[in-house]
């Protein structure tokens, strides 16, 4: 299932990779076998993992985004003065 | 089956950037349990996220003089090939501090990052410990001996009886957005580090 798709189904988006949700446990969760109730309840019992899903996991659209803004830096040509 | 029973790859001399000796004056150390880890999806030797439990550090022990040493050995056993890792160390300083950090590392289990000279890799950046972790099985210090100037000389080993399945995983993390470097990796790092 490509990202987009899940995008649309899925409410609770792992970054790429296996993780390891408890120190020492081993790394198998990812996208391929999460489903949103085991997401919400591994976040409540370990609020860390927060950090490991691709979006903002109180409001899910705006850190995508924010990831694509492009900074915009004025040029040489803007900067220059018009000689009198 | 296993992707590892295959070889699919030669290597030639590596002449443009030939391999160098040792690993630079660092250490970055945490306790086992308050970082979990991320793998890459395909290959459990590149560790991809470092993630703290809570608001935990990682500790930085710095050196000088290329004094910092890693080694790691292939175990044949009956089950398969097992690593053991040893970090050698130093400290140069002598107080209470640091002997609370020696009996720390004594008692409880660590895992280390080091850096190696060699940086045109992928593994430039290695971790130790991935699964058992490391603890500290010699932390000497003789008043007289002139090399460490009566500092401590430690080495971190795995525990006893518990070997790593596999070598000393790559640490490789991409900044926001982007691939992975060996900068990028690094700053990850020095983020988590105790300031």
């Amino acid at each position: 299932m490509n990202y987009e798709l899940k995008k649309m189904t899925k409410k609770y988006i792992l970054k790429p990779g296996k993780h390891q949700f408890a120190p020492g446990s081993h790394a198998v969760h990812d996208n391929d076998n999460l489903t949103d109730e085991d997401a919400e309840w591994y976040i409540e019992k370990y609020p860390h993992i927060a950090g490991l899903f691709v979006e903002k996991l109180d409001n899910c659209k705006v850190e995508v985004a924010e990831r694509f803004e492009i900074e915009i830096k004025p040029t040489e040509i803007d900067q220059q003065q018009p000689e009198n | 089956m296993s992707i590892y029973n295959k070889i699919n790859a030669g290597f030639s001399l590596g002449t443009a950037s030939p391999v160098t000796a040792g690993i630079e004056d660092v250490i970055y150390i945490f306790n086992q349990d308050d970082f979990t880890l991320t793998f890459d999806t395909t290959n459990p030797l590149i560790v991809t996220g470092i993630t703290a439990v809570g608001t935990a550090n990682i500790y930085k022990f710095e050196g000088t003089n290329n004094s910092f040493n890693t080694s790691s050995k292939l175990a044949k056993t009956s089950v398969g090939p097992r690593y053991t890792e040893e970090i050698d160390f130093n400290v140069a300083g002598f107080s209470v501090d640091i002997k609370t950090q020696l009996m720390a590392m004594g008692y409880g289990r660590t895992r280390a990052i080091v850096i190696n000279n060699y940086n045109s890799s992928d593994s430039a950046i290695e971790l130790f410990g991935a699964v058992n972790g490391l603890i500290l099985t010699d932390a000497e210090r003789s008043t007289a001996d002139e090399t460490v100037d009566g500092g401590y000389k430690l080495k971190l080993t795995n525990p006893d009886k518990l070997r790593e399945p596999y070598p000393p995983r790559a640490v490789s993390i991409a900044p926001t957005s982007g691939t992975a470097t060996y900068a990028s990796t690094l700053a990850a790092i020095e983020a988590l580090v105790a300031s």
